[in-house]
Parts: C-alpha cells; sequence; structure tokens
C-alpha cells in the first residue's frame, strides 16, 4: 500500500501494483480520485481536472478542446465509469456521438446502443438532429496492458471514423487518445 | 492459398489460442498480410463495428512471432 494526500489533505490509499509505476497512469488515478469518478468524492464538477491526453496520443488541439468541454468531459467520466475499467466482474465498451448546436455552438451527446462487448461496439448511423452538427464521436477502452491490449485506436477504429467523416475520442487506461478527420 | 500462407495462418491462430484462451473467432474473417519484413495476422471486423482483435507479428528472417497482442 501507498500513501499519498491530496492537495485538499485527504488520505489516499492506493495498492501498489506494477502499473503503479508508470507516471501517466498514476496522474489519472490521481485525477479519477479527484473527479469523484471512483466514488470517494462527491465534488466532481469542482474537482476536476479534466481530460488527461495519452502520451503516445496525436496532439489534436481541436478535440482536446472538445473533450474538455463540461458536458463532454462529465458524459466520458460517466462512460468510463461504467465501462467497469477496474473491474472485478465484466468490462464493456460505452460510447457517444458529439454534436453541436449550429446556434449556440453548445456541445450536447447521444449515447451509443449498449451493445458493446470488452473490446467492440457498434455506434449505429451518426444522429441527425435539426441545427446539430455532429462533431466527433467517443467510445471507451477498458482493458489494460496487462490483459495484452494495446491503448490507442485500432485499425477498425480508424477506418470507422474516416467512413462517418468525424473524428474519434477515446478514453483508455493511459488517458485519451485523438484521431481520424478533422472535426467539421 | 499457398501452403506457406496456409502454414503461417494456422501457427497464427495456435498462438491466439493459446494467448488468448477466451477470444472467440466466430464470425471474423482471419487475414494475413504481407508488410515487407514481416507478415501480420489478424482478424477482420465489419466495417460498422469499432473495436478489435489479436494481432500476430511474424518476423520474416526468423520465422517466429515477434510480438502478439490485443486491439480494442
Amino acid at each position: 500500500m501507498i500513501e499519498i494526500t491530496t492537495r485538499s489533505g485527504q488520505l489516499l490509499d492506493l495498492p501498489r501494483e506494477e502499473r503503479d509505476t508508470d507516471a501517466s497512469e498514476f496522474q489519472l488515478a490521481l485525477n479519477e480520485e479527484k473527479s469523484g469518478t471512483n466514488g470517494t468524492n462527491g465534488s466532481a464538477t469542482q474537482l476536476s481536472q479534466g481530460q488527461v491526453t495519452a502520451p503516445k496520443s496525436a496532439k489534436r488541439p481541436d478535440l482536446e478542446k472538445i473533450a474538455n468541454d463540461p458536458t463532454v468531459s462529465a458524459e466520458i467520466d460517466k462512460a468510463w465509469k461504467a465501462s467497469n475499467p477496474n473491474g472485478p466482474g465484466a468490462k464493456q465498451e460505452k460510447g457517444f456521438w458529439i454534436s453541436k448546436d449550429d446556434k449556440t455552438g453548445a456541445l450536447s451527446v447521444t449515447p451509443f446502443p449498449d451493445n458493446g462487448t470488452n473490446d467492440s461496439l457498434t455506434p449505429g448511423s451518426p444522429p441527425s438532429e435539426k441545427g446539430k452538427t455532429v462533431v466527433g464521436f467517443f467510445h471507451t477502452h477498458p482493458n489494460t496492458d496487462g490483459e495484452g491490449y494495446r491503448q490507442g485506436p485500432s485499425k477498425p477504429d480508424e477506418d470507422f471514423a474516416k467512413s462517418v467523416g468525424v473524428p474519434g475520442l477515446i478514453r483508455s487506461h493511459d488517458g485519451m487518445y485523438y484521431y481520424g478527420p478533422k472535426s467539421p | 492459398m499457398k501452403t506457406t500462407e496456409q502454414s503461417l495462418i494456422s501457427a497464427a491462430e495456435q498462438a491466439v489460442n493459446a494467448k488468448f484462451p477466451d477470444f472467440k473467432a466466430e464470425g471474423k474473417k482471419p487475414v494475413l498480410q504481407d508488410m515487407g519484413d514481416y507478415w501480420e495476422f489478424t482478424y477482420e471486423l465489419p466495417p460498422t463495428m469499432l473495436g478489435g482483435a489479436p494481432v500476430v507479428v511474424i518476423d520474416k528472417r526468423t520465422k517466429s512471432i515477434s510480438h502478439i497482442y490485443r486491439t480494442q
């Protein structure tokens, strides 16, 4: 076990495992604690520090901005938690479309059907809502390196983004990955 | 299909079964691609899907598996 004190002075007891030695994973774990996604802290919005970009991700400021929009960021945290990334029990990929209001610029999300397995998902067609433009899609990668999984986008992920013509965002154990075409 | 390709696919499938016994190949098409210095074996997903499959990288020079991992 390792003792860590947050800025607010709260003492954390986190199990030390092999992956805890990885800096980005450790930072992500701290952010999860601060954003309340592990259920130990009730003030998610107040303490959230936003989505951390994975070191190996493409640098996409346009998509980082979308991921850190308060509405989208909260939905990312919710989907990540619902994926059960740290077990125990079955993991399930979750995701949603991201749309922008043509007048106000406000972002909103439309959940994918709940048909994910631990390593795949079928999003269906992008939503078509008058006055809104789909600007991207998001899904989770809940499996770990230790389970033999790469964290970034797969070839089917890349191909899907090209076919729908909007970029993809992924939340993984390494942080956020960004890929695909430029956002409309 | 050439005998070499058949042998490579068979070896790669055995490696996947051994490394990832929970993987179910039903409905997924095995694909072997010549990548120059190596062969890459994986399974194709329908184009409407996000997700991944096991990937086996076979070194042409040593004729051995150099990497085996999953995508998601």
